[in-house]
């Protein structure tokens, strides 16, 4: 589960200080998927990249399943490397000089045997129809096949908790819905708590248990 | 869709390897702690010595064995007799410079990008080609054609106009002389810098002045010239820089002729051919040198500042509409032709010439049956030359190795940490940035005050040559990996990071190889110009550390001719080769993105 409280986060825009999040605050459940939805620039991203570690807030507290994140009361701050997560970008991030095993493998702890590597990263792949691309360059992948790289890297190290940052928008229409479908039977099988952001509606109410509204930096259920 | 759940779900975490928190935060910020340090004691240190050195003083002594404070440095300089056609001199040169390299390398550009002049391909290549024979090369070359009395050129001639006399008509040792040589030298890095601004223009704006009418010449003047004005002043300025900092030619040709710019006014007074070296005199001439350097840079910087936001020069490539040259095209191949064999061609050849005779002999058949590869054997078994080609090798992998870690550091606190830290990121771009107008030779001057003031055991070492040339070539090289960082999407590291690397990890395996091929062209460029190198391993080498442009210095001086000729090709295949194979390099490891 994911408790997030209060938080507050600013930029330093070109025209002074701008207020990113005002005292956000939601939870969200285990196995649950949430969704939050609302137009660009209302902060839905930051509060997103603020879970996984990627920015600091000002104030607040986050905790992913009961283990304190971040505190800005008692100076809390654990690094995104340590926060056990997985996340999808919206540029998917898949690394161009790296096949797509590599890739996958990645996130995997060194001490692991080469077999054991090997048969975890096949499984993922295989789980998210990538068998035969294993020795592809990330590069020469369609849009849907990156998407399904970038959501093997973040399952393969058997994540708490999955953030997923509006992954259907650079995908055309047609694929979008049939990845959404995939999508939401994935996260019914692995039961992840997942928190996934959208600008698209449609796409929020076809996903997601819970949903949350973001408007002028506040989020409401 | 077929696995069960559990498959995936029930084992345990792989990646909880417990570290330690505190380390692992501390990482990076060490790593920034420690690049914020090295680049302020590269770059800052040196320059605050030197001032302060300027105004301490010296009689007959170090600057720092004399406490008193005093200005009289400057009243030295500023009340000497020598010190007018000093400043005249560099005025001149400079001048005389550009307008022989600036103007060639304008045609160029607009022959080369605009018009479907014949064999274009070709010609921009070898336009090209000069840049990898070593200044002090072409000095040697230039000689051996225009020396008045045995130059090849004069004594043709002569021969041909049927004039009477030893010398003439032409000098090499003169003003003129040295601004030919040196404008010559301008033209491929001005023709690719003023190429780009061509490149980067929208066609449609000339095709706008071509349907109202205008034809190519006025359309030339009226729309093209003035659009691309704002890149030729930037580069003009940016050229005035480099020819100030320039020594080899200066040093070389003005040595004969008795004409003494800046950058050989410090190198004499510091190595003074009678009595003891003057260092109160080269410091307030350091001073004013780097001053006048950095005052031009600024302009330059504000320059170039203001051109991105010129509406016409985009990032964007554009195809050039290509002037049909018409009746001209016969004439612009024909002057491209002479140029490359003017100032391409008969140089080097001139050089091979003179390495393949043992005693110097103007080309004659007789002369022919003499030339031999000889030199190219004998020449190892001078073992300062061994040891000069040993050290070189050396200085260059080492100065490229640090330039390229260092500025991938740099690159990635001033690109990734622009948010977090501003004002210390800023710092680190600007500082990084300084020795672009940090002459050579001041900071040769620089480092012997520093390491003479604080008694760390590297002066007199290779090190210390290496300490400056990384210094000097810092600039370029974290421009180069900066821009090449912008490139990498910020959200290729973060996923590293999600993925449970930590930052020297992430930096090591994902920012690091993205890099590649910006590093490889870095560390090649970096290389060769440290192994041609003049002015900062002259003022800081000794005997034990001789490196091979330094050895070809000496050689000329006594009158070995034809061994200065034997390395300095040697240098230039070495030189042409290294930078082809990174070229070469670079491309394989592009990122097919």
């Amino acid at each position: 589960m994911i408790r997030i409280k209060d938080l507050v986060k600013s930029f330093q825009g070109a025209k002074g200080e701008v207020r990113a999040l005002r005292g956000v605050s939601f939870e969200v459940s285990k196995g649950q998927l949430f969704t939050l939805l609302g137009p660009s620039g209302c902060g839905k991203t930051t509060t997103l990249r603020c879970i996984a570690g990627l920015e600091q807030p000002l104030e607040g507290e986050i905790s992913v399943n009961d283990r304190t994140v971040f505190s800005a009361s008692n100076g809390t701050f654990v690094p995104p490397e340590q926060r056990r997560i997985g996340m999808v970008f919206q540029s998917y991030a898949i690394w161009p000089h790296m096949t797509v095993f590599q890739n996958v493998a990645y996130p995997l702890a060194s001490g692991l045997s080469r077999g054991e590597l090997a048969s975890r990263v096949e499984q993922i792949l295989e789980r998210l129809s990538l068998g035969g691309l294993a020795d592809r360059l990330a590069p020469n992948l369609s849009g849907g096949q990156q998407q399904r790289v970038a959501l093997a890297r973040a399952l393969v190290a058997q994540p708490e908790v999955l953030l997923l940052d509006e992954p259907l928008s650079n995908l055309d229409a047609k694929l979008r819905e049939q990845m959404r479908f995939e999508l939401k039977a994935l996260h019914e099988s692995l039961n992840i708590t997942t928190v996934y952001v959208t600008h698209d509606q449609e796409e929020a109410l076809a996903l997601s248990d819970q949903s949350a509204s973001c408007m002028r930096a506040r989020c409401s259920k | 869709m077929i696995v069960s759940r559990n498959a995936l779900v029930s084992r345990t975490r792989v990646l909880t390897a417990p570290f330690n928190l505190k380390a692992a935060i501390a990482g990076r910020s060490l790593a920034f702690g420690f690049t914020l340090l090295i680049v302020s004691y590269l770059v800052i240190v040196p320059l605050i010595t030197l001032l302060y050195a300027s105004i301490k003083s010296t009689e007959d002594k170090l600057p720092f064995e004399s406490t008193a404070t005093t200005l009289a440095n400057y009243a030295l300089v500023f009340s000497s007799p020598a010190t007018l056609p000093l400043l005249l001199n560099t005025l001149l040169f400079t001048l005389g410079s550009l307008a022989i390299g600036l103007p060639l390398a304008i045609i160029f550009a607009w022959l080369l990008e605009r018009t479907a002049v014949p064999g274009r391909t070709w010609i921009a290549s070898l336009v090209l080609v000069p840049m990898t024979i070593p200044s002090l090369l072409s000095a040697i070359a230039w000689i051996q054609l225009l020396d008045p009395r045995i130059g090849l050129v004069n004594v043709a001639l002569r021969a041909l106009l049927g004039l009477s006399g030893e010398t003439g008509p032409l000098d090499i040792y003169s003003l003129g002389g040295m601004c030919f040589v040196q404008g010559l030298r301008l033209v491929p890095s001005a023709y690719l810098m003023i190429a780009a601004s061509f490149r980067a223009m929208d066609p449609s704006l000339e095709e706008q002045s071509a349907m109202a009418g205008r034809n190519v010449a006025q359309t030339t003047l009226r729309v093209t010239l003035p659009i691309v004005r704002p890149a030729l002043l930037a580069a003009l300025i940016y050229y005035v820089i480099v020819v100030i900092e320039s020594f080899d030619i200066p040093g070389l040709l003005g040595f004969t002729a008795r004409i003494r710019v800046l950058s050989t006014a410090i190198y004499w007074a510091t190595h003074s051919e009678v009595g003891l070296p003057d260092y109160g005199l080269a410091s307030a001439l350091g001073t004013i040198v780097l001053v006048l350097a950095l005052f031009l840079m600024w302009i330059y910087h504000r320059l170039t500042a203001h051109q991105e936001r010129f509406a016409t020069i985009t990032g964007k490539g554009y195809r050039p509409r290509q002037i049909n040259l018409r009746k001209w095209k016969l004439p612009a191949l024909l002057f491209c032709l002479i140029y490359v064999f003017i100032a391409v061609l008969l140089p080097f050849v001139m050089l091979l010439w003179t390495s393949m005779q043992p005693f110097y002999a103007p080309p004659s058949m007789d002369a022919f049956g003499r030339a031999t590869f000889d030199g190219y054997l004998n020449i190892w078994r001078d073992s300062t030359v061994v040891r000069a080609v040993w050290n070189t090798t050396i200085l260059a992998i080492v100065t490229a190795l640090a330039t390229i870690a260092l500025s991938i550091l740099v690159s990635w606190f001033v690109v990734r940490r622009r948010r977090e830290s501003g004002a210390l990121a800023g710092y680190l771009a600007t500082v990084s940035f300084l020795p672009q107008g940090v002459p050579s030779i001041v900071i040769g001057l620089a480092l012997i005050f520093v390491y003479v003031r604080f008694p760390i055991p590297i002066y007199g070492t290779l090190w210390i040559i290496a300490l400056a040339m990384t210094t000097r070539y810092l600039a370029f090289s974290s421009r180069t990996t900066t821009s090449a960082l912008i490139q990498v999407h910020g959200e290729l590291e973060e996923a590293s990071q999600m993925a449970g690397a930590p930052w020297l990890r992430t930096l090591r395996r994902i920012t690091v190889p993205l890099l590649a091929p910006a590093m490889i062209n870095v560390f090649f460029w970096v290389a060769v110009h440290a192994m041609q190198e003049l002015s900062m391993a002259l003022m800081l080498y000794n005997p034990s550390t001789v490196v091979v442009s330094t050895m070809i210095w000496s050689m000329w001086q006594n009158g070995r001719t034809a061994d200065a000729a034997v390395l300095g090709v040697m240098l230039t295949l070495l030189s042409a080769l290294l930078l082809l194979g990174g070229q070469f390099l670079s491309y394989l490891r592009r990122n097919p993105y």
